[in-house]
């Protein structure tokens, strides 16, 4: 049986991960492999914004300003993970990133050189999708 | 056994990587999943509720 959720239970469950980010949380794409306990090598770090992200709506919360990195570590390895986590780098969410159907066909993957500027402008989280 | 197994959450970036060496803008739409088995099923269309025996809708 499908398992569905009230819009009311996705907001709350959005909310109560994102609250975990705190007031200095960052985000980290990271190459393989990678886990929770085991996070990958980092090539990039971005500051959240103090309020990371909004309240959820619908299910899904959008993060407020994210600042840039504008020296990034880089690696020769495309970048296979993110984490968005708290101050003293406290894993809070972990998910393996790919490129979307629209973008499926990038070459070379996604790879970040030393000195490169990362940037993130858009950036959802949603606890649960249905 | 039953199981209940929700659907899991999912992360959307837009990035911008400015080229240090020349100035180039890329610009990546990625999607993020808690495992790479769930971003997998996304990027080819399947699902394991699909196909496996938990299937019970």
């Amino acid at each position: 049986m499908a398992v569905t959720h009230s819009t009311a239970a996705k907001n709350a469950a959005t909310d109560a991960v994102t609250t975990l980010l705190g007031a200095s949380g960052s985000l980290v794409f990271r190459i393989s492999p990678s886990s929770v306990g085991s996070p990958g090598t980092a090539v990039a770090t971005l500051g959240l914004n103090a309020t990371p992200f909004g309240a959820s709506s619908g299910g899904t919360a959008t993060a407020g300003s994210i600042t840039s990195d504008t020296n990034a570590t880089g690696n020769a390895s495309p970048v296979a993970f993110a984490t968005l986590q708290a101050t003293g780098a406290v894993i809070v969410i972990h998910c393996a990133v790919a490129a979307s159907a629209s973008d499926i066909n990038m070459t070379n993957g996604l790879t970040v050189a030393p000195g490169d500027t990362v940037s993130c402008s858009s950036l959802t989280y949603a606890a649960l999708s249905a | 056994m039953s199981s209940l197994m929700g659907k899991v959450g999912e992360v959307t970036f837009t990035v911008e990587i400015k080229r240090k060496d020349t100035g180039k803008i890329d610009t990546f739409n990625l999607i993020g999943k808690v495992t790479n088995e769930q971003l997998k099923e996304i990027q080819d269309g399947s699902h394991t509720l699909d196909s496996s025996k938990e299937r019970g809708d």
